[in-house]
C-alpha cells in the first residue's frame, strides 16, 4: 500500500516537472505563433492580448506572397538538396570502404576523416573566405554546396558506415560469386538494406543546411543569393518592424525541420552523438 | 590470381575513399594550412603580404580584449554545460519510465533542438522585448519596471546562456535516454533486493552506463557553445558594451567586417587549438566505448 502512494507521489512530481519542461519549450514558440495570428495594428496593444479576438492569415499571405521570402526559400531548397545529393553519394562511398576494407589503414583514414567534423566552423571560414575569392566562386551555389558538404561529409560518413556494419557480408559474396563486381555489390546489394539509414542522413544535412546561417553570410553577398536564415535575420532592414509578419515568416522558417524531428525525434537523434553544429 | 587479388585489395578501397579525401583535403586541409600561414603574415584587405612570425600571435594574445573575450566564451560554455546537462538527465529518467504521452512528451521536448540559432534568438527576443514582450508586461503588473534584458550589460550574457540551454537541453536528454535504454532491467532491481536505496541504485548501477555518454555531452555541448556565433550575433551582436563579445563572435566581426585577416587568423588558429584538446577526448571516449 505504502509503495504504491510513493509511486503515485513520483509521478505527480514527475508530471509536475515535464509540464514545467514543456512551458519552458513552448512558450517562446506559442507567443511567436499568436503574434504571427494576429491583426498588424493589433500586435503593439497595450495590453497585450494571450487569446486574439480575432485570427488572420494575413501576415503568412504577405510573407509568401508580397516579399522576397519565396527567392530565400528557394535558395534554401536548392542548396539543401544540391548538399544532400553530393554529400550522400560521397559519404556512402567512404563509409563503404570503411566498413568492408577493415585495415590499420583503412580505420586510420575513417579517424582522420571524423577528425575533420572537428575543424571548428568559424576558424575555417576565414580561409574558406579567402579561397573563394582566389578561385572566382563567392556567391556561387556550386561552391557553397561543396563547403556545407565538406561540413557534413565526416559524420555521415561515421553514421552510414554504421548502417553497412549491420549488413550481412555474406549476401554480398553470394553476389561477387554471382559474378557481381564490388561496385554492383555496393549499389545492389548494400544500398537497398541500408535506405533507412540513407533517409536519416539526408535528413540530418537537410537540416543543417536548412538551419544555417553563418557560412551563407560569409558565402554569399547578394540580396537574391540570401538563404532562409539570412532573409530572416535581415528582415527588418529589408521591410521594418512588423512583428506579425516577422514571426510569420520566422514559424514559416522553423516548419520543416520541425515536421523532420517530431516524426523521427529520437530515432536518428541518437546519430547525431557525432553532429557539432557550425 | 595472387595478382588479381592484390590489385583488387589495394586500388578498390582507395577509389572509394578519393571523393572525400579529395574534398576535405580542398575544404579543410588546405584551407587550414593557408589560415596557419596567413596567421603568420601582416595582411591587408584580403592580402596577405609580408611574413612577420609570431608578432601577430604575441600582439594579439597580449591584448586585454581577448583575453575578456575568452573569459565570456568560458562562462557561456560553463552556464550552459551546468544547466542544459541535468536538465536534460532529468527529463531522461522521467521519460525513461512508462507514461502517459510519453511519446508525445518526448516529440514537444525535443522541438528546440530542431529550430536555427536565428530562429531561437528572433523567439526569444520578442518574447523578452521591453515594451510590448509578454514577459514585462507581467514583469509590470506585478508592480516592477520593465526589465531590457538584452540592453543589461549584467543581464545580456545570462540570457544568452538561458536561450543555448533552451536549445541545448534536448540533445542531453536524447543521448541520456539512449544510454539508460541500453541498462539491463533486472540489474537495477537485484540492487533493490540487495536493499540498495534510489539513489545508490543509479549511483553505482546506472551511472557507469552513462558515463561516456556523460562526457560525450559535456565535449559536444562545450563545443557547440564554444564555436557559436550565429545566436550571439543575432541577439546582442556582442553588446552591450562588449559583455557577450565571445572568442568565436571576435574572429566572425575581426575576418568580416573588419577585414583584418591576420587577426582573425591568430584567433582561429588559437581556437582551432582549444577544440583540438575536446576532439582528442570525444575520441578516446569513442575508443573507450568500443572497448567495452
Amino acid at each position: 500500500m505504502s509503495i504504491k502512494i510513493k509511486k503515485k507521489g513520483t509521478n505527480i512530481v514527475s508530471y509536475l516537472i515535464l509540464v514545467l519542461a514543456l512551458s519552458f519549450v513552448l512558450i517562446p514558440i506559442l507567443w511567436a505563433l499568436i503574434t504571427s495570428l494576429k491583426p498588424e495594428e493589433t500586435i503593439l496593444q497595450y495590453p497585450p492580448s494571450f487569446l486574439p479576438k480575432k485570427i488572420t492569415l494575413k501576415n503568412y499571405t504577405d510573407i509568401l506572397f508580397k516579399t522576397t521570402a519565396p527567392r530565400a526559400f528557394l535558395n534554401s531548397f536548392i542548396l539543401a538538396i544540391g548538399g544532400v545529393v553530393v554529400t550522400l553519394f560521397v559519404a556512402l562511398h567512404a563509409a563503404y570502404a570503411a566498413s568492408r576494407f577493415k585495415s590499420r589503414l583503412s580505420n586510420g583514414v575513417l579517424f582522420f576523416i571524423l577528425s575533420m567534423s572537428f575543424l571548428p566552423g568559424i576558424t575555417i571560414l576565414v580561409p574558406l573566405y579567402l579561397l573563394s575569392h582566389k578561385l572566382g566562386m563567392h556567391n556561387t551555389y556550386f561552391y557553397l554546396i561543396l563547403v556545407y558538404c565538406s561540413f557534413q561529409v565526416p559524420q555521415v560518413t561515421w553514421f552510414i558506415r554504421g548502417f553497412i556494419d549491420n549488413v550481412s557480408p555474406a549476401m554480398e559474396e553470394a553476389a561477387l560469386i554471382d559474378g557481381c563486381s564490388k561496385w554492383g555489390a555496393l549499389y545492389r546489394i548494400v544500398l537497398p538494406n541500408i535506405l533507412g539509414g540513407m533517409l536519416a542522413s539526408a535528413l540530418i544535412v537537410f537540416i543543417f543546411i536548412w538551419n544555417d546561417f553563418i557560412i551563407a553570410s560569409v558565402l554569399t553577398i547578394s540580396r537574391d543569393m540570401r538563404n532562409v536564415q539570412m532573409s530572416l535575420s535581415l528582415y527588418h532592414e529589408d521591410i521594418g518592424i512588423f512583428w506579425g509578419k516577422f514571426m510569420a515568416f520566422n514559424i514559416l522558417s522553423v516548419l520543416p525541420p520541425a515536421l523532420i524531428y517530431m516524426i523521427l525525434h529520437e530515432r536518428f537523434v541518437k546519430g547525431l552523438a557525432v553532429t557539432t553544429e557550425k | 590470381m595472387k595478382l588479381l587479388n592484390e590489385r583488387k585489395i589495394n586500388w578498390t578501397p582507395f577509389l572509394l575513399f578519393l571523393p572525400v579525401l579529395l574534398l576535405i583535403s580542398v575544404f579543410a586541409v588546405i584551407p587550414m594550412g593557408h589560415l596557419i600561414k596567413v596567421s603568420l603574415h601582416r595582411t591587408s584587405y584580403l592580402k596577405t603580404l609580408d611574413f612577420v612570425g609570431l608578432r601577430n600571435y604575441i600582439r594579439v594574445l597580449g591584448d586585454s580584449e581577448i583575453l575578456k573575450s575568452i573569459f565570456i566564451s568560458v562562462k557561456y560554455i560553463a552556464g550552459t554545460i551546468i544547466f542544459a546537462v541535468p536538465i536534460g538527465l532529468v527529463l531522461a529518467i522521467i521519460l525513461n519510465r512508462p507514461l502517459k504521452f510519453n511519446g508525445l512528451f518526448r516529440a514537444i521536448l525535443i522541438l528546440p533542438y530542431a529550430i536555427s540559432q536565428v530562429a531561437s534568438a528572433l523567439l526569444w527576443v520578442w518574447l523578452l522585448e521591453p515594451s510590448y514582450g509578454p514577459l514585462n508586461y507581467i514583469i509590470r503588473t506585478m508592480g516592477f519596471s520593465a526589465i531590457n534584458f538584452l540592453g543589461n550589460p549584467q543581464l545580456a550574457l545570462k540570457v544568452l546562456i538561458l536561450v543555448n540551454t533552451w536549445m541545448s537541453f534536448p540533445f542531453a536528454m536524447v543521448m541520456f535516454l539512449s544510454a539508460l535504454e541500453t541498462i539491463p532491467h533486472d540489474l537495477i532491481e537485484a540492487a533493490y533486493l540487495d536493499g540498495a536505496s534510489k539513489l545508490a541504485a543509479f549511483r553505482y548501477v546506472s551511472f557507469p552506463f552513462i558515463l561516456n555518454t556523460l562526457l560525450v555531452i559535456i565535449i559536444m555541448l562545450t563545443l557547440r557553445a564554444f564555436n557559436m556565433v550565429t545566436l550571439i550575433f543575432v541577439m546582442t551582436g556582442g553588446g552591450p558594451i562588449g559583455t557577450t563579445n565571445a572568442l568565436s563572435l571576435t574572429i566572425y566581426y575581426e575576418a568580416f567586417f573588419n577585414f583584418r585577416m591576420a587577426r582573425a587568423a591568430v584567433l582561429g588558429v588559437v581556437m582551432f587549438a582549444l577544440n583540438m584538446i575536446f576532439a582528442t577526448a570525444y575520441i578516446a571516449v569513442i575508443k573507450r566505448e568500443a572497448i567495452y
